[in-house]
């Protein structure tokens, strides 16, 4: 068995997830911190799309955007000397794109969850913005944002369609765990197909797994101190 | 005057907050029913909602002043301010929680502080305890602890009492009196029950819908509500609708009563009230009486309550506080001695 796959699905996901877990924390602070309505609404779909949208408009757009010809890819290539389109990086960012909105919508609803009175206390008791973020709201909502992050980390690593658009499927260097079951079936190899299925079968049982794990602490520790 | 001079403007679901007050007193309880807009007030003044216009000011310090711009964030705005949940932090233990508004002080200026805080609200052993592992009392005190450690000017108290127990809940009354006699400044308290605020505040404030319904001295205003809202809200059973009938009598309508009040009717008098524990049994040749039929009575653990119908309206009823219980039979008529009839504006 071929096992780069295994590894570029590994090497693809895991900084995919630090960008996305990252990322989708901060956003999801930030709308919920802007204050008129219709920005939040607007902001907040934008950043849900592509959640809803097929992988392959996603990866569409990625193209628009990134693509060689296009003027941000060519940027990158003609000033840092970095081709995005069809190399790990592109993998990466087709990870991020489709994760994140699981990821920022989490983490959200982990925010929303917290009681505001909690984030109201901070203020009247000096704290800064900044500080009631990372004292109050994050850790009182971490159970759920932990489970965004496996959701997230778990859709990263299954990403396929918008990845086959902007990475493409080139054998050890853009070919993840999906893409490799999709040729290996397609060039009529079940077998190999099957191996590679079962690695990603394990890895989704142990993100759910952990996932519930989290869930039970969450029941746990996010009990309100009330009498 | 030095204190807390409060004007606010916002407009809230399906009524506008508009009051305006100054008070300097130790503590200013501002009683209203719940969705009055009170806690709205509180909020505006700690800074954590905004209103849409207005003046709040602390001593010297302008707080907010939507004519001049300023709005002061309520890190800035020195104010401690007791969550009707306490709010304390889940995630962090007593002594994080009492040393949570304590900023940029030394590490041994906040050991100090929270080690007086634990002496103070009697906390020593529980300093290492989550607030889910503490009871109702315990929590109340650590939220009190927290917000008196960084020595606000102002304590806002935002019904402090309404998750506890009842027995809880008059200990906890004595202890809080204690607590505010000891911190001296300006304090406001929010709440809906009428023994708090009589046993807390030397000052009343009654909100009706976000207006101010009546604002003085708490005594004076149990005495003489003047308004009806007021009357409900200090305890008055039995308001009802009155005319001037002559210079000293007023007629009420539903009782088909003239009831004499012994003194000139002043203008403007819509409603009187009587107290339920007002009515007693007439004396031989006392004026004031109200024929009363179809009496229910309703016993209770303390005190019990006879509700009577005065008139042919089953709707219309007059609450009796029998002095001793109602074992001493119940009369056909009950008596109002003129000085106890409230006299009342809608």
């Amino acid at each position: 068995m071929d096992f780069s796959p295994v590894l570029i699905s590994l090497k693809t996901a895991v900084p995919s997830i630090a960008v996305t877990f990252v990322l989708g924390l901060f956003l999801a602070w930030g709308v919920a911190a802007v204050r008129g309505t219709a920005l939040r609404a607007v902001l907040d779909g934008l950043l849900t799309l592509p959640l809803v949208l097929p992988p392959t408009v996603a990866g569409f757009f990625l193209l628009w955007i990134f693509g060689v010809k296009r003027p941000l890819g060519r940027l990158f290539l003609e000033v840092f000397g970095v081709k995005i389109a069809f190399s790990w990086g592109a993998a990466v960012l087709a990870a991020v794109t489709i994760s994140l909105p699981l990821m920022y919508r989490s983490a959200r609803g982990a925010f929303e969850q917290v009681d505001q009175n909690l984030l109201d206390a901070g203020r009247t008791l000096g704290m800064t913005e900044g500080e009631i973020f990372r004292r109050i709201l994050l850790p009182n909502a971490l159970p759920g944002v932990l489970t965004g992050g496996i959701l997230a980390f778990a859709r990263g690593l299954g990403e396929f369609g918008a990845t086959a658009m902007i990475a493409g499927n080139i054998a050890g260097k853009t070919r993840t765990l999906p893409l490799a079951i999709y040729s290996a079936v397609a060039a009529g190899d079940m077998e190999t197909a099957g191996r590679y299925v079962a690695v990603l079968l394990v890895v989704a049982f142990l993100a759910v797994a952990a996932m519930n794990l989290l869930g039970e602490k969450g029941k746990g520790g996010s009990r309100r101190g009330r009498s | 005057m030095a204190g807390l001079e409060v004007s606010v403007q916002k407009d809230l679901r399906g009524f506008s907050l508009d009051l305006s007050f100054s008070t300097g007193a130790n503590c200013l309880g501002i009683l209203g029913a719940s969705g009055c807009g009170k806690s709205m007030t509180l909020r505006c003044i700690a800074g954590v909602a905004a209103p849409d216009r207005g003046r709040i000011a602390l001593e010297e310090r302008v707080l907010y002043d939507s004519a001049a711009g300023i709005d002061l964030p309520p890190q800035k705005r020195q104010v401690g301010y007791l969550f009707q949940n306490c709010a304390l932090f889940p995630n962090m233990t007593v002594a994080e929680n009492l040393a949570a508004g304590l900023g940029k002080r030394s590490r041994r200026e906040k050991a100090e502080t929270v080690a007086r805080m634990v002496e103070r609200f009697r906390l020593s052993g529980l300093e290492d305890r989550y607030p889910r592992q503490l009871s109702g009392g315990q929590q109340q005190r650590v939220a009190l602890g927290r917000s008196l450690a960084r020595d606000p000017d102002l304590l806002l108290l935002d019904e402090p009492f309404s998750a506890l127990d009842a027995h809880l809940r008059e200990e906890l009354l004595l202890e809080l009196r204690q607590i505010l006699e000891e911190f001296q400044g300006t304090a406001v308290l929010v709440t809906h029950s009428r023994e708090e605020a009589f046993f807390l505040c030397r000052e009343l404030l009654i909100l009706d819908r976000g207006r101010l319904s009546a604002f003085g001295e708490t005594k004076a205003i149990f005495r003489a509500p003047g308004t009806v809202q007021a009357a409900i809200l200090t305890g008055c059973r039995n308001i009802v609708r009155a005319e001037r009938a002559r210079e000293d009598r007023l007629w009420v309508p539903d009782w088909n009563a003239l009831l004499t009040i012994g003194r000139p009717v002043p203008e403007g008098i819509t409603h009187l009230g009587i107290p339920a524990r007002s009515l007693h049994p007439p004396e031989e040749g006392e004026e004031n009486r109200l024929a009363v039929v179809s009496p229910v009575v309703m016993e209770g653990p303390a005190q019990s309550q006879v509700v009577f119908s005065p008139g042919e309206d089953p709707k219309v009823r007059l609450w009796w506080e029998p002095e001793g219980g109602a074992g001493s039979g119940i009369p056909g008529e009950l008596a109002v001695r003129p000085r106890d009839i409230l006299l009342l504006t809608e």
